[in-house]
């Protein structure tokens, strides 16, 4: 994938030398008498924009995602550095500023952003907005972990996110919004309260024929039935996405009968287990089921993963792996002194997202997991790849703030 | 609730109607604006139907624009016909018959739509003005880049039985028709440039690997030959809108402003709704357009 203007271009290292204008654009709303017509030209994409609404995203050359990734998330903290005081602040304790982010040269370095703990999006968005010129949209956790966390999303945040979804579900499931109909067990919009999975699927209705089978609070289980019975009949893919418990509802709900959905479609679970925890069962076993009751091959039951503070899908390909897209960056690290632990290794997961505009996409998270770096797929990408193990209890939580003691020794990039 | 935005979502009266064409219909979903100051027809890319140009055609609305969004004849959505069917010149006639449907119209066509588009507005229709998005000119090209075959040059004993075109099956009657109306290559639409006698406004991105600027450029000058022409350029920008709404925003409000300006607006500044205002508009309008 490249950028081209009549000439071929490599995929460049230094995303700001992409973004400008013409050197002599042409004179705009004046007749230029060799053209005949008038002329106008707006303001360029931006380098990140631009690589959204790119092909092949999976198909890069894990150099040339190095070099994506170290360039935007330069500019990205470039912007939260200069609009966002607090955490300008919180940087400045860990020495990290603007010559830090000048110096961002390559993958190692990236490990030295200072990151945001979820604790510091509790309650309020007071703590991590970036103020910028478009309004934001506040939305929040499920609640279930306790405190809910609060995001703050400008326009421009929303709609990356909403791109980053488009990008992997088209790249490694095959999802055309032009044809797959899209299921969701989900509230509709005025019972979605701020919860941001669920505002989610209702904002798959902009670019997908989608319905919502959730109301209050109830898997409307004999529509949904009656539903996938009739598109079964028909030649549409269908994307049936969902927690995984109501999922498994719906299994419960065929009972015996069989679904046979037609090609192309797949089962995406979305926001893990939550309250009920207690029923989960094995992957095995939950895509066995789901792809027995709707006739499906088991690679297309997939997972995907989110957390309310991170602006960035990951998605499950064929073979299960979830992939990185390549302006997210991901480490397993050591709890208690951040270092990074080596490929395979279980660890507190932390991302650099440079996709949010209205707070820091420099996250540590409260799950626990594994990153390969560079992993070749047997779905052919090659690409960084993260494994979701489990939440850090509260005990370990507790633990990992005790043993974090003074920073000497340890890199900086410590948890506010 | 914290999740509406700030203004008002934009109130319209909304409606779903069929206009006949030929043997059959397309399906027209009528959005009209309190305060209404132009009407637009809307024409969707190849592949999509007209409920799937919501974003566009909410941003024409909050400008005051009548929106008459369609699905085309032989098309997907609920227009007559199959998609397998589908062919550029069934298209032309369906924005033909809008026209004199819905006379005094604005033309806003996306993608492959403007190729049918050029043609009707060189055959004459009443279109007061058209607004060419991403248009594609060199339809030949443009389908070898998304299908990586150049299948115009080959010999139609040498097709495949059907096309798959970004997910839609399409027998040979799409590249028939292509060939056999002169709506296949450049030199076709250069021809139906130099007949277009209403202003047009074409939005185009400087880096669509689908559509060559230059080949845009060479359009819009044989349009301004008899025509008022603009040419705006969006930096950076590619082909699939549907990607990165960022993208898609950038060039849609341009059509806006440009639509503004084609009624009269020396100096349009297009009222934008937020993106969280599309989600919260769009969510109220799953019962009439799921």
């Amino acid at each position: 994938m490249e950028r081209s203007t009549g000439e071929t271009r490599s995929v460049v290292a230094d995303a700001s030398s992409l973004v400008s204008l013409p050197e002599d654009p042409p004179p705009s709303g004046r007749d230029v008498s060799s053209t005949g017509y008038k002329t106008g030209v707006v303001e360029a994409v931006s380098y990140l924009d631009w690589l959204l609404s790119s092909s092949d995203l999976f198909a890069l050359h894990p150099e040339a995602i190095d070099d994506i990734r170290c360039s935007l998330m330069g500019e990205s903290l470039a912007h939260h550095l200069a609009a966002n005081d607090r955490y300008r602040a919180y940087a400045a304790r860990s020495g990290f500023g603007p010559e830090q982010v000048e110096g961002i040269a390559g993958p190692d370095d990236l490990l030295r952003v200072p990151l945001l703990t979820t604790m510091v999006f509790k309650a309020t968005t007071s703590r991590v907005a970036t103020p910028t010129a478009e309004p934001a949209t506040s939305t929040t956790s499920s609640g279930t972990q306790g405190t809910l966390s609060v995001v703050p999303r400008d326009d421009t945040t929303l709609m990356r996110f909403f791109a980053s979804i488009a990008a992997s579900s088209r790249e490694l499931c095959g999802v055309e919004s032009t044809r797959h109909v899209v299921l969701t067990l989900a509230p509709p919009f005025e019972q979605v309260d701020d919860v941001w999975l669920a505002y989610v699927m209702c904002g798959l209705g902009l670019s997908h024929r989608t319905t919502a089978y959730v109301d209050g609070g109830v898997l409307l289980l004999d529509r949904l039935l009656h539903d996938l019975g009739v598109l079964a009949k028909g030649d549409d893919p269908v994307a049936l996405v969902g927690p995984p418990a109501l999922l498994l509802d719906v299994v419960e709900g065929l009972g015996r009968e069989r679904v046979p959905l037609p090609e192309g479609s797949l089962v995406l679970a979305v926001g893990g287990w939550k309250r009920r925890r207690g029923e989960a069962v094995g992957r095995a076993t939950f895509d066995g089921r789901l792809a027995a009751a709707l006739g499906l091959p088991v690679t297309a039951v997939r997972d995907v993963f989110n957390m309310v503070e991170l602006n960035t899908v990951v998605v499950e390909c064929a073979e299960k792996r979830k992939h990185l897209p390549p302006w997210l960056t991901a480490h397993a690290r050591e709890p208690a002194t951040l270092e990074p632990v080596p490929d395979g290794e279980l660890g507190v997961l932390t991302f650099l997202d440079p996709t949010p505009t209205s707070f820091p996409g420099a996250i540590l998270s409260d799950d626990l997991g594994r990153v390969w770096h560079r992993h070749a797929c047997g779905c052919g990408i090659t690409s960084d790849v993260v494994d979701i193990v489990r939440r850090v209890a509260r005990t370990e939580s507790r633990g990992c703030a005790m043993r974090v003691g003074p920073r000497s020794g340890a890199r900086a990039g410590g948890r506010s | 609730m914290t999740l509406l935005p700030g203004r008002p979502v934009v109130d319209v009266a909304s409606s779903v109607g069929r206009v006949p064409v030929g043997d059959g219909w397309v399906r027209v979903l009528d959005d009209v604006p309190a305060d209404c100051r132009g009407q637009v027809v809307v024409a969707s890319p190849f592949g999509m139907q007209g409920r799937d140009l919501f974003p566009l055609s909410y941003l024409l609305n909050a400008n005051g624009f009548r929106t008459l969004r369609f699905d085309g004849r032989d098309s997907v959505g609920q227009g007559s016909g199959r998609m397998v069917d589908h062919t550029l010149s069934a298209l032309v006639a369906d924005l033909a018959a809008l026209d004199r449907h819905h006379p005094g119209s604005l033309l806003l066509a996306v993608s492959l739509a403007g190729r049918s588009a050029l043609r009707c507005l060189a055959r004459g229709a009443g279109y007061r003005a058209a607004v060419l998005v991403t248009p594609v000119v060199d339809a030949r090209r443009t389908v070898e880049q998304v299908l990586g075959v150049d299948h115009v040059g080959v010999p139609q004993d040498d097709w495949p039985a059907t096309f798959e075109v970004m997910g839609h099956v399409l027998n040979h009657r799409f590249l028939r028709d292509c060939i056999d109306a002169g709506l296949v290559d450049l030199p076709g639409s250069l021809a139906d440039a130099g007949g277009v006698a209403a202003p047009v406004t074409v939005v185009a991105g400087e880096d669509d690997p689908w559509v060559r600027l230059a080949d845009v450029e060479a359009v819009a000058r044989a349009m301004a030959a008899r025509a008022p022409v603009r040419l705006v350029r969006v930096p950076a920008a590619s082909h699939e809108l549907t990607k990165n709404p960022v993208v898609a925003k950038r060039f849609f409000v341009e059509a806006v402003r440009e639509a503004l300006r084609l009624l009269g607006d020396p100096a349009p500044e297009p009222v934008v709704p937020t993106f969280a205002e599309l989600i919260a508009a769009r969510s109220r309008r799953a019962e009439l357009e799921p």
